[in-house]
């Protein structure tokens, strides 16, 4: 071909961003402007953000979101490569099969994944009625229904999200590697160091990432859980956009808009740091 | 007019110049060879041939036709990939049919061709197979037929053996030529294995940084390199500067505007050739290595290194003195360009 | 050395991981067959009441079928307009292709709730059915798998080769796609089709907050029954994963290949099916939880 001619198969790609502009991207649009509106004369206005960043109850919500998010991501990673490692030492088809499972698991959350957790560590949960019968007052001071039963339930899910991520990284490390960096008298300790971990660093952080983000937007494990008992970001951000009596959309909006801005941040930013660690480990 | 011929064509990829001005001719029945390193254009060229590249500038003609604006499929020309691209969904008999259904052919005549192809590649026995039950040479050989099948005007090869073991490749190589005499088809093959290249073809061009160094028959390249780059790519050659010459015998007097010289490897002689034009310096062995029916030997002659091939039949390595007098005669010192 | 050491450190690391994954499934199982189950370690009867009496509720099985009828127009879409507009653009588009990878990550930047936020904004009380939009906020949602899983399955076929070997033998463009890359993409297809599926099923938040109480699908019915009864509720989970199985089954069935099949003789591993697995994990954000 000499030339290339205008291609009409662009044209083929219209029914796709259609959808997208319709509902990505105008819906986002419409998001940010309304943001900026009054809610009182819908002319412009900053006192959507000013009334958020001000109100303890909002900013509350960010912290508690915060925190459970990084809770949940950093004892989720540990176990998650700790897991990851174990798992390569299986043999290889225990390995294959592992990774199916695993995947279902880390799709088990949500409603039913509350639930179980509700039966087991609720307030008349199995486990905890066997605790008493023992006398152990081993769950004496744990509330299902507050931060801490969260904590345990969002692991469930962050665990093998971390590993699904985690495992093929260290899939790739080379057996030679190890054996290349021995034969040159390192120690499994220092191999790790110099080796290993820096080789599979890039991973870990996009990992934690992920499971930092996948904690913040958690909605559903959380309403099923604790209903509107914990003050996080999704819950209030729901309850402003579809609650009967203290419905405020435009408020809703504007915590979604901070919402995204900090995902957006905190992806964006990750991205840049990884593409440096990759260039340094280059 | 040529068979095929290509007239100063040029192609980039924004500021790279992937082919710069390049003009070749191909005549029926030619088996030609594209010859360089990676990223010489040699592919690219094979790929602007049948239509799976977009060049510039320039005009392509393909039996008299200018083929440029016509697109792959209606330019009946035949392509082997390196990686086969075999349909993994259809058996060897669907793959090589595939070209003849899209042709609307009746299923007689399909059957008819597709078995006589099989024959021709002598895998007939594997019509019901599927493609990643088969060896690599054999996936390779199917690819063939189902180009072949089709009657092309031209069967364009790039790379097709490179993915292959040393064995295979061999075997195959003598196989396509075979097959390209016996149908007389034109090919054109694109490799980087300057061995490979002698074997096969008619011609070779040789390319270099998207430009056509040198095209010439296997022998005439070997004997007569025209650059330092041909001479350095297909290898066996001593490259010496006219200076290192004089260093070596003061009384040579080079070629005017000539600065550089090939000498091949077993055209020095370690015993005296006897009549005039001949240069003749004391050197010191340093090494050698038996490659089989040759011997590979390591001279140092003041601070030139040199490689000499001796025949194995010709001397017993324990003769090979420690301090000895080479010969070159001046026919064997070919002048070439930087 | 002679033989392969395994440390116990990695069994025990196992079998406490296993140990916790497995629980909250059994114990959901167990509590959905036993009449009453406290304070013991294993509940004193079985029981298949809470099945039978979930059969007799009309609630029950119209918010399966709303689910059903939600999954598969969804799915029906995103396939018919997915898989042709990767290809494409995978094909002949590069540069949109790039765009494309970052236009399919705004899903993990945005979650559920936020889509939510920003779709509510745009269409409550407009001209367009509430349940057009749930199926575009899916679709949304499902970007990221439908588009990585897509495009794996066409770099894995080496798909720029295939279609210009077509091109060469005389195919057009369209017949290459239907008789050549569609065949050879169907695993890694359907792989990615069970992926979305599932999380199509067990969708939660979209469907909360945008329809809420008056579409009840599968997900909702359980929250409703939860407040209520903890053995039916049980029940309706253990269903819920019996129904996501059989379906995924159903749907491997029906678009098994049988000369795939025949193929693995040979002894192969299908490293589609693995690629596919390993590199599309699920993203919790958008759909699941």
């Amino acid at each position: 071909m000499k030339r290339i001619q205008w291609n009409r198969k662009i044209l083929l790609l219209i029914p796709f961003f259609l959808i997208a502009a319709m509902f990505l991207i105008i819906p986002m649009v419409m998001m940010v402007t309304s943001s900026f509106t009054s809610e009182a004369t819908g002319a412009f206005t900053l006192d959507n953000y000013k009334e958020v960043l001000t109100n303890p109850f909002y900013t509350q919500a960010f912290m508690n979101s915060g925190l459970i998010s990084i809770f949940s991501s950093v004892t989720g990673l540990v176990l998650a490569i700790l897991v990851s490692y174990a798992m390569t030492n299986l043999p290889d088809k225990v390995q294959d099969k592992l990774t199916v499972y695993i995947n279902v698991a880390a799709n088990f959350a949500g409603v039913p994944l509350a639930f179980a957790f509700i039966i087991l560590l609720g307030n008349s949960g199995v486990f905890r009625l066997f605790l008493d019968n023992l006398e152990w007052p081993l769950l004496n001071n744990f509330d299902l229904y507050s931060w801490q039963g969260l904590a345990i339930t969002y692991l469930y899910f962050q665990i093998p999200l971390g590993i699904l991520f985690i495992y093929p990284s260290l899939k790739k490390i080379r057996k030679e590697w190890k054996e290349a960096a021995f034969m040159l008298g390192a120690t499994n300790w220092i191999y790790w160091r110099k080796v290993g971990l820096p080789s599979i660093m890039p991973s870990i952080a996009g990992t934690f990432v992920i499971m930092f983000a996948n904690g913040m937007g958690t909605y559903e494990t959380a309403y099923a859980l604790t209903g509107s008992n914990v003050n996080l970001v999704t819950i209030r951000i729901a309850a402003l956009v579809s609650g009967d009596i203290y419905a405020r959309p435009i408020i809703g909006s504007t915590l979604a808009v901070l919402f995204a801005v900090i995902m957006i941040v905190i992806l964006f930013v990750s991205q840049m740091l990884l593409k440096r660690v990759r260039r340094d480990l280059a | 007019m040529s068979f095929i011929a290509i007239d100063e064509l040029k192609l980039s990829y924004g500021d790279n110049n992937v082919l710069k001005n390049i003009s070749l001719n191909i005549e029926e029945g030619e088996l030609v060879t594209l010859l360089g390193p990676s990223g010489c254009g040699k592919s690219t060229l094979l790929r602007v041939l049948a239509g799976l590249e977009v060049f510039q500038e320039g005009e392509l003609y393909l039996d008299g036709e200018e083929i440029s604006n016509l697109p792959s499929k209606d330019r009946n020309v035949g392509f082997v990939f390196q990686s086969y691209a075999l349909f993994p969904n259809m058996t060897v008999y669907e793959n090589i049919a595939f070209g003849l259904t899209i042709k609307k052919l009746p299923k007689t005549e399909i059957n008819q061709k597709v078995m006589a192809v099989l024959r021709l590649v002598n895998l007939e026995d594997k019509a019901d197979y599927y493609p990643d039950q088969l060896s690599g040479g054999q996936q390779q050989r199917i690819s063939l037929a189902r180009s072949l099948v089709t009657e092309p005007k031209v069967l364009l090869l790039d790379e097709p053996l490179s993915a292959l073991d040393a064995k295979i490749r061999k075997q195959l190589q003598m196989d396509i030529r075979k097959l390209q005499k016996q149908l007389g088809i034109t090919m054109i093959f694109v490799t980087h294995d300057q061995e490979e290249a002698m074997i096969l073809s008619d011609r070779v061009i040789v390319m270099n940084e998207g430009k056509i160094v040198q095209q010439a028959t296997p022998q005439e390249l070997y004997a007569q390199p025209k650059t330092h780059f041909v001479a350095s790519f297909i290898g066996n050659y001593n490259i010496l500067t006219s200076e290192q010459l004089k260093q070596l015998h003061p009384a040579f007097t080079g070629k005017s505007g000539k600065h550089s010289y090939a000498i091949r490897s077993e055209t020095i002689q370690i015993k005296p050739i006897h009549g005039e034009n001949v240069l003749s310096f004391p050197a010191h062995l340093d090494d050698y290595t038996v490659l089989g029916s040759t011997i590979r030997c390591y001279y140092t002659a003041g601070t030139l290194k040199l490689t000499v091939d001796v025949l194995n039949s010709e001397i017993n390595i324990s003769e090979l003195a420690k301090t000895t007098d080479l010969y070159i005669h001046h026919d064997h010192i070919v002048p070439i360009d930087m | 050395m002679r033989t392969k050491k395994r440390h116990y450190s990695t069994y025990i690391i196992m079998a406490l991981f296993g140990f916790y994954m497995v629980f909250p499934f059994v114990s959901t199982g167990l509590y959905a067959t036993s009449t009453e189950w406290s304070n013991s370690i294993l509940p004193r009867d079985f029981t298949v009441q809470w099945f039978a009496e979930l059969m007799k509720d009309p609630a029950f099985i119209s918010a399966v079928m709303r689910s059903i009828v939600l999954t598969f127009t969804t799915l029906a879409v995103v396939l018919v307009i997915m898989v042709p507009t990767v290809f494409i653009v995978y094909m002949y588009f590069p540069r949109v292709d790039q765009f494309m990878k970052g236009l399919v990550l705004m899903p993990y930047a945005i979650p559920g709730v936020i889509l939510a936020t920003g779709l509510l904004r745009m269409y409550s009380g407009s001209l367009i059915p509430m349940f057009a939009v749930l199926v575009g906020g899916l679709f949304i949602g499902s970007l990221p798998f439908m588009y990585q899983g897509v495009r794996n399955s066409l770099e894995s076929i080496q798909t720029k080769n295939l279609m210009e070997a077509a091109d060469l033998l005389g195919a057009s463009k369209f017949i290459a796609f239907v008789k050549i890359i569609l065949p050879n993409i169907k695993l890694g297809l359907l792989i990615t089709t069970l992926l979305i599926f599932s999380s199509f099923f067990g969708e939660f938040v979209l469907t909360n907050l945008l329809i809420g109480g008056n579409y009840e699908t599968i997900r909702i019915y359980m929250l409703r029954r939860m407040n209520e009864n903890g053995h039916l509720a049980s029940a309706v989970m253990v269903a819920y994963f019996i129904l996501l199985i059989l379906i995924s089954l159903l749907i491997t069935y029906m678009t098994s290949n049988k000369r795939r099949k025949n193929l693995r003789k040979k002894g192969e591993p299908l490293t589609e099916m693995d690629e596919a697995e390993v590199l599309l994990p699920p993203t919790e954000d958008s759909l699941t939880n």
